[in-house]
This record gives structure tokens, C-alpha cells and sequence, in this order.
């Protein structure tokens, strides 16, 4: 599903089998299983903004035919073990908030909406572990765990209202990921069902060298190889210290070195933020001194004496880089809107067609990403705004997140070209075409250039663990 | 609310779906779609959480409830409350007195709202003992509904008929003090009817902020209590009308040590009341828990519904006026 649909959704007649849902019924009970066009309704998208935009204009990109909420692995099994007889299609649905359309889904059949598994099943204080069911919010999991004297250390922008699964199913980063790693580094173990039905589960140990990993091929699977039901996930004691610093650069380069050297000299600040002019004016507006600038900011946490020592340190490679310190006013305001999206929904309301891209490559090619992409962007026609912040920092690179707006005649072909120009000048640069939002609907078309060699094998798993195809149809460029 | 309904329908994002395509013909407007614009106790717990600024879930469902209204698709929880109000000028189904206009001599006018005049009564009784107390001579302005209950429910018409007669009644207050109890009715006073372009002239009080202006002016002595006390934030006092520290101050004021629950001021669970909807008695136990939780002995919120709601939940929970009276020299 790449265009607007042409016409609109209801009323519609159900594709499914005449005894499926009875049957349904019977694993899940009555009050689990709606097909309320508000539910239908509810479960036609995620947060990709094309189809918003369609949304708003009556055009519902897709519905299911019913969506079921189970509460455990077994209800999932049965369910999956009853489509898989039936051939009817599942779509593992989270908190809904993914921004490439994995969650739509494109072949109808069932939602397997996961919030009521929200479970907190077991925390284990030695290891610094929690075993949860998956369709944990995001907001809930990280609060009981700040209870508890913990963080779990993943803020993703969606934090309010997305959920542990989503998190491992789009392979997600989080905001303070710099020092708490991403997703991938902070699944220990899943338990999954499997499109047989078979429920798979990976050993809770904190490394093994058994051969591949079951967890490594479901991270960022987006729901076409398992529905995962049950995550272990790495949690780290609720930090002692918080020190905010942020710095203003005349240009970009000064200050990714200064990043570059602060990891490279082994330390982790928690959060590292690069924002360009055009973002600066954007999201800093009310700090005019900072106007004309690109703006670093830092959030260090952890150990009393750790941050201290750290915050030194950052605070003498900005400076030998030029940057001049702004205090943590600026990063104040940050934490205050982190997880704010109103500036795209404000946009989309004057008729601009508006959506972000995040990437990521090596150090030595860094600059070079940021400066050919905006420029791949602005060659676009009717672009009116292209703006970049880099958002995550490696000791070997770094993401960037860019953001693009334009008030096209054609807003689908707009967005396309939009889309083509910074996915084509990314593969010729040698950096992947996405860091963190996973690839859903919005990148299915690259994605072949993307993985290589690669692909195919993908394919041929997804061929062998789902031969009839019915987990997640469409999705991923691999997963039809 | 999301852990109450558990379904993505009842999602703020869920409403809003459903609201726009009720409003663009999408979907029909029969009592099934319907119902999911009243999944929502327009509360503005989700106003924190929200990734949009300003966006407030609860006042968008009000302009579609009264698009429903209006075209006569009426859920049955929502008609009877709508039918006594239009009957009986307030929610509880039932006759109540006359308003009588106040007295030269009054200083004050008391405006107790709908809940505490017919259903917690004692909150009545011990406003007007701690005035008495402060020797204020104030007039209880009984029989008026703000119009809040019917504006939740969709009923436009039926709101703009309370909110004259109540206007109407206050025109002949004009130039008193008037002091409201009810934080729903003191958001509509003082917020509400002035975007309609309604000026009472009349200089307009909340009870807890008041009764901590007699505390400090030393006009009512009170015997202290060392004692721990849990302090539940009503929506419409805390969220819609900024006022969280005025009660902590009084219950401090009796000696009070104040514990807060996890869930606090502009994060408070509300406490089912607020839309009178269906399964609002699952909210107020949820926030039951959570003041259980605090470990405290005494509960204590400053909002007749608030009250009445988590007594339902078993919990004794006083309003700050009860509590305040309690502990009069």
C-alpha cells in the first residue's frame, strides 16, 4: 500500500470463514473478541503519517476483520494454531505509535492486540533483570520499574503510549540509549509463538555461544516470523546523579568531533543531542541567543562520582572544540518536550505534506550524510523546510534524524520523491536506511538495495517458518 | 482509563478516530459508535502523557457528544442523566428546593452545586459551620446546577437553560463574595461562563482556598491533629483550575503530615466521577488503591463527587470542609 486509497472502506463484508469467529469465541471468550467498527477502526493504522493524512480526508488505508485481545502465550498459540488452519492473516498490534505502517493491516484478517499481556512477571534484583509480557505500556513499565529503584533505560519518543513488544518488534532505540544501549542490547530473552503455533522460548543467560540467536531474529521482525508474548530485558538501578550540559557551535563539524572524542575516550553519556539551525529555531525558539547556532546537548546519569567526572569531561572537549557552554536551560526545555509531536500535526493541518527519516552511519562519513541529504532534500520540488538533529551516538557513528516539509500540488508524489532522494543518497553513501523505525510499509521498496545478498536469505525464512504467509502480510519488502 | 476498558477503541487515540469518522459520515451515528465518545471522564489525565500539545482528549469528545445529542442517538446512561437534569434541573433525579435570593446582610454566597445539596449534605452543613465559626453571615444558594453535567453529556441546549437560570440567580448576587464547593461548578463559574461572554461580577472563591484565608487570618481557631493524611487532587480543582496547594496548606494548617499518593496533583488518578459513565466505579477503586497504598490514616479530598465516589469504594474519604469542622475550637 504505497497510494492514497481510492474510495472509501465501509460498509464491508467479513473475508473470514462463516465458523472462524465462533471458534475464535471459544478459545478467547466473548468479551475479548470485538468487531465494533470503533475497534475495527481503532486498528486501521499506526502513526506513518501518509495515511494520516488520508485519514483525515475519510480514507481508511485498511481494516480488520476482528481484532481479539488475548491475556497469555497459550490464548496467542491457540489463536495462531486456528488461523493457521483457516489461513486467515494476524497482525501483532502494540501501542499502535510505529511511523512506517507495520501495524496496518494491509490483508485484513485478525489483530492480535497485546495490552491486556501487561503483566510485570518477575524482577530479579542480583541479575538486574524484568520478565514482562509484552503489551506492557511503555509509560507503565518504565514507572513500576522507577518504583522499584530502577530504570529500565529505554525512552523512545512513543514512551507514553507504545509497548515493550512494539519496542522489540521494530528493533527500537531510546532516547538515553547512548548509555543504556538499544533494544538489542538490552533483550536478554523472548518467549514467542510461532506461525505453527509452536511457542518458541530463548534461555535467560547473559551470553551464550550456542549458534545464532532465536531473540536476534525476531529483534525487528515486525511481527512476520513470531508473536513475541514474553521479553527478559536488562534494568539498571535508578540513577543517583543527573547533570544537564549543552553547548552552541557555529557549524556541524566541531561538534560531532566532540562527541566523537568523548566516546572514544569511553565515556557514556546518557543522552547526546545535535541539533541543526533550522531545528534550533524550530524546537529552541524561545532562546534566542541560541538563533544561528547548532546546539549539543548532553543528559549525564549514574553513579555520583562517575557523572561528576564525566561531566568534566564533556564540558573540556566542548570547549577545546569551540562550543560555548549554555547551562542546562536548553536541555530543561528538552526534557520538558521530548515527547511532544504537535510541530508535524500543526504542519500537516496547513496542508504540508511532513515526515522524518532517521539513518545512521560511520564517524568518517558522518558530515557528509547530514550535508547531501539536506542538500537531496532542498533539490526536491516544493520543499519548503529540511532540517537534521543527530539523535544517537556510537563509538563507531552516529543516527541522523532528518525532518522534511513541502506543499506539493501531488502530496503523494511528493512525498515519494522526498523519500527516493534521501534512501537513494544514503545506499550510494554506504549508511543504512533506517536506525530505529524499522521498515513496515514506508521502506519496503528499498529495502532489497538495502540488505544485498541478505534479502533473499530473509526471504527463505520467512518461507520456511511462515509458508502460508499469514503473519503480517506486506511487510518489510521480505515478509509477503 | 486504559487500564479500565483495555482496548484501543477506548484509546484517546481510538476516540478521536471514531469521533472523526462520525463526523464525516463514515461510520453511523447509532448508539455502538456512540458509546465510545463516553469512554472518557473528561478528566485530562491523558493532557500530561499526550505527545500533543494542547490537544485535551475530553473537550474534542464533548463538541462530538453534542453532535449526537443533537441528531438523538442517545446511549441509556447518557439519556437519564440528560432527562433529569431537563426535568429536574440536576443529575440525581429528583426534586429539590427553590433558590431564594439572599438577603441584604449576607456577606456571602454559598453555592454548594448539585452533589453536596443532594447527596453529601454534610459537606453542607460543615461549610456553614466553619462560617458561622469566622462569624460570617453567608446565604446557602440552593436549586442552581452550573449546567457542568448536562455540557459533559452532550446536552447543549440543556446546559445553556441551567446556565441562564443559574446567571439569572446570580445577577442578584452581584457584588457578593461567592464561595463554591464544588470544583466543577467553580471551573464553570469562573471559567466557562466568561468564554461565553458571561460576567457575574462577582468575586469567585473555591471553599479550600477560602477556609485557608480564615486560617491564616486567624478567624477560626482549630485544635491540631498529628496524623497522616492522604490528599485526593479533584480533576476539575487541580488540572482544570491549577489549585493543588491551597488544600495541602489547610490540612497542614491542623497539624496534618500530608502523604501523597504515586499518582499526584497533575498525574491524579481521577476518581471515576468525573463523566459519569459506565464503569467509573472501577476508576474510583483503582484510585482507592492508590491512596490505600500511602499508608495513610485519614482521607481527605475537597470535592463533593470526589467524595461520593471513592465512598462507594468503601473508602472513608471526608472533604476538606467535614474534616476542617471536625477540628473547629
Amino acid at each position: 500500500m504505497a497510494d492514497e486509497p481510492s474510495k472509501k472502506t465501509f460498509p464491508r463484508a467479513s473475508r473470514l470463514p462463516s465458523t472462524f469467529l465462533k471458534e475464535v469465541e471459544k478459545i478467547i471468550g466473548s468479551t475479548d473478541l470485538k468487531t465494533s467498527e470503533s475497534e475495527l477502526v481503532a486498528h486501521s493504522r499506526d502513526y506513518w503519517l501518509l495515511p494520516q493524512v488520508w485519514f483525515a480526508k475519510g480514507k481508511i488505508p485498511a481494516l480488520p476483520e476482528a481484532v481479539v485481545y488475548p491475556e497469555n502465550t497459550e490464548e496467542v498459540a491457540e489463536i495462531v494454531r486456528l488461523s493457521a488452519k483457516h489461513n486467515v492473516p494476524l497482525v501483532p498490534y502494540g501501542g499502535g505509535t510505529g511511523v512506517v505502517g507495520g501495524a496496518v493491516p494491509l490483508s485484513g484478517g485478525l489483530v492480535l492486540d497485546l495490552k491486556k499481556m501487561n503483566k510485570i512477571l518477575e524482577v530479579n534484583d542480583k541479575s538486574l533483570l524484568v520478565k514482562v509480557q509484552t503489551g506492557i505500556n511503555g509509560w507503565r513499565y518504565e514507572e513500576a520499574l522507577n518504583r522499584l529503584g530502577y530504570t529500565g533505560g529505554h525512552i523512545p519518543q512513543s514512551l507514553p503510549s507504545s509497548t515493550v513488544g512494539g519496542w522489540i518488534a521494530c528493533r527500537a532505540a531510546g532516547q538515553f540509549s547512548t548509555k543504556y544501549g538499544k533494544i538489542e542490547d538490552l533483550v536478554v530473552s523472548v518467549e514467542a509463538v510461532m506461525p505453527d503455533g509452536k511457542v518458541v522460548k530463548s534461555k535467560t543467560v547473559p551470553r551464550s555461544s550456542t549458534g545464532p540467536r532465536l531473540e536476534q531474529l525476531l529483534l525487528g521482525s515486525e511481527g512476520v516470523l513470531g508473536i513475541i508474548t514474553e521479553a527478559t530485558l536488562r534494568i539498571f538501578p535508578f540513577p543517583k546523579k543527573r547533570i544537564l550540559l549543552s553547548f552552541a557551535f557555529e557549524e556541524v563539524k566541531r561538534p560531532l568531533e566532540a562527541v566523537r572524542k568523548i566516546l572514544r575516550r569511553g565515556f557514556r553519556p546518557a543522552v547526546i543531542r545535535l541539533y541543526d539551525e533550522a531545528e534550533v529555531r524550530l524546537h529552541f525558539a524561545n532562546f534566542k541567543e541560541l538563533e544561528g547556532n547548532f546546539l549539543l546537548l548532553f543528559v549525564l546519569e549514574g553513579d555520583a562520582k562517575l557523572t561528576d567526572l564525566e561531566a568534566e569531561v564533556v564540558a573540556e572537549v566542548c570547549r577545546k572544540e569551540g562550543g560555548s557552554s549554555k547551562g542546562e536551560e536548553p536541555v530543561k526545555h528538552w526534557l520538558k518536550t521530548r515527547f511532544d509531536v504537535h510541530l508535524g500535526v500543526e504542519m500537516i493541518k496547513t496542508g504540508a505534506v511532513v515526515d522524518t527519516i532517521e539513518l545512521a552511519i560511520t564517524w568518517d562519513k558522518v558530515t557528509e550524510l547530514y550535508h547531501r541529504n539536506i542538500e537531496s532534500l532542498q533539490e526536491v520540488d516544493d520543499t519548503v523546510h529540511a532540517s537534521g538533529h543527530f539523535s544517537h551516538f556510537y563509538q563507531d557513528g552516529a543516527c541522523l534524524y532528518l525532518t522534511f516539509a513541502g506543499f506539493p500540488a501531488s502530496p503523494d508524489e511528493y512525498y515519494w520523491q522526498a523519500w527516493g532522494a534521501v534512501m537513494e543518497t544514503t545506499l550510494k553513501l554506504g549508511g543504512t536506511i533506517s536506525h530505529h523505525h524499522g521498515v513496515g510499509l514506508v521502506r519496503a521498496r528499498w529495502i532489497r538495495k538495502e540488505l544485498g545478498e541478505y534479502f533473499e536469505i530473509l526471504k527463505k525464512i520467512k518461507s520456511t517458518v511462515d509458508p502460508q504467509k499469514i503473519f503480517n502480510p506486506g511487510k518489510l519488502g521480505w515478509g509477503e | 482509563m486504559e487500564e479500565v476498558w483495555a482496548t484501543e477503541s477506548s484509546s484517546p487515540s481510538g476516540k478521536a478516530r471514531t469521533a472523526l469518522l462520525l463526523l464525516q459520515g463514515q461510520i453511523p451515528w447509532n448508539k455502538e459508535n456512540v458509546k465510545i465518545l463516553y469512554q472518557c471522564l473528561t478528566c485530562w489525565a491523558s493532557k500530561e502523557p499526550c505527545p500533543f500539545e494542547d490537544l485535551i482528549i475530553g473537550d474534542l469528545l464533548v463538541e462530538v457528544r453534542k453532535e449526537a445529542v443533537k441528531k438523538g442517538v442517545i446511549i441509556p446512561e447518557v439519556a437519564a442523566i440528560i432527562d433529569s437534569l431537563r426535568k429536574y434541573g440536576n443529575p440525581y433525579g429528583e426534586k429539590r428546593e427553590k433558590f431564594k435570593t439572599p438577603s441584604k446582610e449576607a456577606e456571602i454566597v454559598y453555592f454548594p452545586g448539585c452533589t453536596a445539596e443532594l447527596r453529601e449534605k454534610k459537606i453542607v452543613s460543615a461549610t456553614v459551620r466553619v462560617l458561622q465559626k469566622a462569624g460570617i453571615n453567608a446565604h446557602i444558594l440552593k436549586g442552581l446546577c452550573c449546567g457542568w453535567p448536562a455540557l459533559q453529556m452532550g446536552d447543549e441546549e440543556g446546559f445553556l437553560r441551567l446556565a441562564e437560570k443559574t446567571e439569572e440567580a446570580l445577577e442578584a448576587c452581584k457584588g457578593k463574595f461567592l464561595l463554591v464547593g464544588c470544583p466543577s461548578c467553580f471551573e464553570y463559574l469562573t471559567k466557562i461562563y466568561p468564554e461565553r461572554g458571561v460576567d457575574l461580577k462577582t468575586k469567585i472563591v473555591h471553599t479550600s482556598a477560602f477556609f485557608l484565608s480564615l486560617l491564616k487570618d486567624g478567624k477560626i481557631p482549630v485544635k491540631t491533629i498529628r496524623e497522616k493524611v492522604a490528599y485526593h487532587d479533584p480533576c476539575a480543582l487541580g488540572r482544570k483550575m491549577g489549585i493543588y496547594d491551597e488544600p495541602r496548606e489547610v490540612l497542614h494548617s491542623l497539624g496534618l503530615q500530608v502523604v501523597e499518593p504515586e499518582k499526584t496533583r497533575e498525574f491524579a488518578t481521577c476518581c471515576g466521577g468525573g463523566g459519569m459513565v459506565e464503569k467509573s466505579l472501577k476508576v474510583a477503586q483503582k484510585r482507592k488503591k492508590e491512596l490505600i497504598s500511602t499508608g495513610a490514616k485519614l482521607f481527605v479530598t475537597a470535592c463533593p463527587t470526589c467524595k461520593m465516589m471513592l465512598n462507594k469504594t468503601k473508602l472513608e474519604v471526608q472533604d476538606l470542609s467535614e474534616l476542617l469542622a471536625m477540628r473547629l475550637e
